[in-house]
């Protein structure tokens, strides 16, 4: 009978979760949720489906599975029969700080700068399946690197900036991605992860110069793996014209585009207007006339124009993603693919810190209930009742949807580490016991209870603070952080200076190097493994070092499933559980909607949105 | 009349100077000590927490030089109307108010004249059909108003007038300049759910002062002269129960209009609120100062407004 009582129990505890935020799906639905503000990946672009589908579950109800496959989205490839014009209505969530993309402290400025302005590279779309990662020039025509350590770009001719002063449809040239380097070295948020500068040696860029006016070379310090597709990041090099700095424009707040969207309109905290650039050089190719972006923070507001046919595609949750479905049959279904974003629970490293001895830290990855956390928080079960695809991954130290590079914690190869990923009470409290901690540990555990990283990442918190002192091996304190005063510098940007235990999002990044160095290297910019930046797993920052300068990818590849297995053993932090593919939901009349899919969401203006067409035949509206 | 104007706008200057100071200190010596400083936060964002990187962004957004200058500089500035700069984007605080307080303005004042429009009539007639079926209904009404938080309403309408109607609120915000039409379609439904929220509480409080005046010897008196019930009611009654009624509709205007920020969200609405939430969510010194006082300004406006009109409908009153 130990199997009864087992299943039993977990029947018990998955009653009582899925009950407890049951009923916030319920209230969201009928919109008593607050506002819900964007992730920090919020992008302003609702998701057409980016991924494969995952294969059909073994326990879905046949002939509801054959219900489901027969309204998914086909992403049939529409090109053959599109027609120009009209302006696609999308919708995002927050507003921008401000529309510097190199010099704005957040990221939301990339966003709207990946409309407007080009970068070097980009990433090659998937064609009905999903991206790879793999790079293609964009405002770069094309690129040669006659060593490891120098990388040559030719710009692409016709490429001018938008007809308005003081550019008026000026070549972009050389000196301005010199330029646009030198203010991103100088003031990008992110410079750290690329430029090699005084109070960052190990950046890969040591310095870029104009061959001539439609050639630039990039130096870099050591051969470094990553580069192109760095080159094609929006969070990184958006190409701006000189003038934005000697005071042509302000740059915070107008934009002057050199891609295939002009912003013509931005009313703050109201809408977001891009139209179509006529001067873009490859602008006989882009379908839509423009897209208007109003911003809408409430979610039940978000829905009801989505449901008016007012929002052409909207992010739903997966909690209402089968009964809106079912709400309203003519919406267009697609499977997404698995994100790349792997969010995290991290430890206070201050001086005594419990969480110093790994024992801890592998004993308190012990007692999340991956299963029950995935499965509660994607609502896996009735997906599967109602014959939807769903397929179930969980995160090592990266994220579960690095295709290739990620290494199954539930499997062999992931090593002795493996058994950290387990549930399993009984061998946490022998760690505890074994670290010292025979009485558990009482300290603190901080998350925000604002709606920055959604309305779902508090209750998420709450479940891993539940599920640590259902144990009784731990006593936690709840503290909820204001974010921009509190969270972000004495927790996410603290390097491990605070008290207890820290939940909180994490940066979707194109290149895993990218999220590696950032979050587990000793020097990272939001590295929350090393106390005050002092390295304790040297083993650890001279892994991330040798992968990023293996040009070898199967090679590069064995390194980081390397670093994966290295870190399942000295678990430095603990990755989210996993996750499960959710759905889209859009009106049909998206033409090419799924076909072209995006590696960055942010960075697919040129490549997935120049394809994307309006299908009156099937405009209901 | 006079007199008293000129006293109490010395008092009114002399309040927003102390609102001045209270707010500088609340924002400039408080919040750093308890939160952190606005550059803590930037740098922060910046992934760096070296002291020269604050010191090169204080310097940059002025906030370098000793409190009191700083307070001195920054109230010289309001003087000259200029109302400072977003330490995020660069945007005049000005500029960014100019269109923003029209539309709360707006937003408010449509919202109180329907509250008031809606509440007035419901009011005197719950008083005039006392421990009556009228009254009871009309009590229920105002209870379940007053209870019923205005955003919920909203996304309740906003939801269910999707699922019933497929009708969503317009998304694309128009300025009455632009597209008058347009601007009206966008504006009613939040304004008037704005109204909606000091109704219940508005039509309790009319019904409250008309039975105390309905209750007056000069009311008998006119009942027993004879006169119609409807004269009795509205040209005795009515008038003089208006006193305390237009100090709450005076004082509610300020509040009406800064406090629009959830109805700015779920309408998409370019207002004062949302720009004061946002700013605070940064900590942008300069607009969350400057707004603080222009809504200190407006509620010193409202309360002398308020005095000012009591000698129009109360004759006794003379200052």
């Amino acid at each position: 009978m130990p199997d009864s009582n087992y299943w039993n129990r977990r029947i018990s505890r998955r009653r009582t979760l899925t009950g407890a935020l049951g009923g916030s799906a319920g209230i969201a639905a009928l919109g008593l949720v607050g506002c819900g503000g964007g992730d920090d990946d919020d992008d302003v672009t609702p998701t057409t489906g980016a991924g494969q589908t995952p294969q059909p579950t073994p326990t879905a109800d046949p002939t509801k599975a054959e219900e489901v496959q027969s309204f998914l989205w086909p992403r049939e490839d529409s090109s053959s029969r599109a027609t120009k014009g009209e302006i696609f209505q999308a919708y995002t969530t927050a507003d921008v700080t401000n529309l510097d993309p190199l010099a704005s402290p957040s990221f939301t400025a990339n966003v709207v700068g990946s409309w407007v302005y080009p970068r070097l590279m980009t990433y090659k779309p998937g064609y009905r399946v999903p991206a790879t990662g793999e790079v293609q020039g964009y405002l770069a025509q094309s690129f040669e690197q006659p060593d490891a350590t120098t990388v040559v770009f030719k710009l692409h001719p016709n490429a001018v900036w938008q007809d308005a002063a003081p550019l008026n449809k000026r070549q972009i040239d050389a000196e301005d991605v010199v330029f646009s380097w030198e203010k991103f070295a100088a003031k990008s948020t992110s410079r750290k992860d690329l430029a090699k500068l005084p109070d960052n040696p190990g950046g890969p860029v040591e310095s870029v110069k104009a061959i001539d006016k439609t050639t630039v070379e990039f130096k870099l310090a050591y051969p470094y793996a990553p580069f192109l597709s760095a080159m094609a990041y929006s969070r990184y090099l958006q190409i701006m014209p000189r003038e934005s700095e000697a005071g042509g424009y302000d740059p915070r707040n107008e934009t002057r585009s050199g891609g295939p969207w002009i912003l013509q309109n931005y009313q703050r905290n109201v809408i977001f207007q891009y139209r179509k650039n006529p001067d873009y050089w490859d602008a006989d190719n882009v379908y839509l006339d423009g897209f208007d972006i109003p911003i809408i923070p409430e979610y039940a507001a978000g829905m009801a124009q989505f449901r008016a046919k007012k929002v052409w595609a909207f992010a739903v949750r997966a909690e209402d993603v089968i009964a809106t479905k079912k709400d309203v049959p003519d919406l267009a279904v697609d499977a997404n693919a698995f994100g790349r974003t792997c969010w995290n629970m991290y430890f206070g490293l201050q001086p005594g810190s419990p969480f110093l001895d790994p024992r801890v830290r592998a004993a308190a990855s012990m007692l999340i209930d991956r299963d029950l956390w995935i499965d509660t928080f994607s609502n896996i079960t009735e997906f599967q009742k109602e014959g939807y695809p769903t397929d179930v991954r969980y995160h090592s130290h990266i994220s579960s949807g690095w295709e290739g590079m990620w290494l199954d914690p539930k499997s062999a190869a992931m090593g002795p580490g493996a058994k950290n990923f387990e549930y399993n009470v009984a061998e946490a409290k022998k760690l505890l016991e074994a670290a010292g901690h025979a009485n558990g540990i009482e300290t603190e555990m901080a998350w925000i209870s604002t709606g920055q990283y959604g309305t779902t990442f508090p209750k998420q918190a709450e479940v891993f603070k539940g599920m640590l002192e259902e144990s009784g091996l731990f006593k936690l304190k709840q503290v909820n952080p204001d974010y921009q005063t509190d969270y972000l510098p004495n927790y996410y940007f603290a390097k491990g200076n605070f008290k207890g235990i820290a939940v909180g999002a994490s940066t979707q990044y194109p290149e895993v190097d990218q999220f590696l160095y950032s979050y587990y290297h000793s020097k990272g910019a939001r590295q929350k493994v090393a106390f005050q930046g002092e390295a304790s797993d040297t083993k650890l920052d001279g892994m991330i070092e040798a992968q990023r300068q293996e040009l070898d990818a199967a090679k590069r590849k064995t390194l980081i499933q390397d670093i994966q297995k290295h870190m399942a053993e000295t678990m430095p932090l603990i990755p989210y559980p996993g996750q499960s593919p959710t759905f889209s939901l859009f009106w049909p009349w998206i033409g090419n909607a799924g076909v072209f899919r995006s590696w960055d969401g942010e960075s697919a203006r040129n490549t997935n949105e120049t394809k994307l067409w309006f299908d009156k035949s099937k405009y209901t509206g | 009349m006079g007199r008293y104007m000129v006293q109490r706008l010395a008092l009114a200057g002399l309040t927003l100077v102390l609102v001045s100071i209270i707010v500088f200190a609340l924002l400039r010596v408080v919040v750093p000590l308890v939160y952190g400083d606005a550059v803590d936060i930037i740098a922060a964002e910046y992934g760096r927490t070296d002291p020269e990187l604050a010191q090169s962004l204080k310097d940059e957004y002025g906030l370098s030089a000793n409190l009191p200058v700083q307070y001195l500089k920054w109230v010289g500035s309001l003087l000259r109307g200029d109302l400072g700069e977003s330490l995020f984007n660069g945007r005049p605080v000005s500029t960014e108010m100019k269109n923003r307080l029209a539309v709360s303005f707006e937003l408010g004042l449509i919202g109180l004249v329907s509250g008031v429009i809606l509440s007035l009539p419901m009011g005197v007639a719950a008083a005039v059909f006392q421990n009556r079926y009228p009254d009871y209904s009309l009590r229920a009404f105002a209870i379940l108003i007053d209870a019923m938080p205005g955003f919920w309403l909203a996304i309740l309408i906003i939801t269910f007038g999707s699922l019933w109607f497929n009708w969503a609120p317009p998304l694309n915000f128009k300025y009455i300049h632009e597209d008058p039409v347009a601007h009206f379609k966008i504006m009613l439904m939040p304004a008037l759910l704005i109204g909606l929220t000091p109704s219940g509480a508005l039509v309790r409080l009319v019904r409250t002062q008309m039975l105390e005046v309905l209750r007056q010897d000069y009311i008998r008196t006119a009942q027993a002269k004879g006169l119609p019930a409807r004269t009795v009611v509205f040209t005795h009654a009515f008038r003089n129960s208006l006193l305390p009624v237009v100090t709450v509709v005076g004082l509610s205007l300020p509040g009406l209009i800064a406090g629009t920020a959830i109805f700015e969200a779920i309408f998409s609405l370019p207002g004062m609120g949302q720009y004061l939430v946002s700013s605070v969510g940064n900590l942008d010194y300069p607009v969350i100062m400057s707004t603080n006082i222009i809504f200190a300004v407006l509620i010193v406006l409202s309360n002398l407004a308020v005095d000012v009109s009591y000698t129009f409908i109360d004759p006794r009153v003379r200052y």
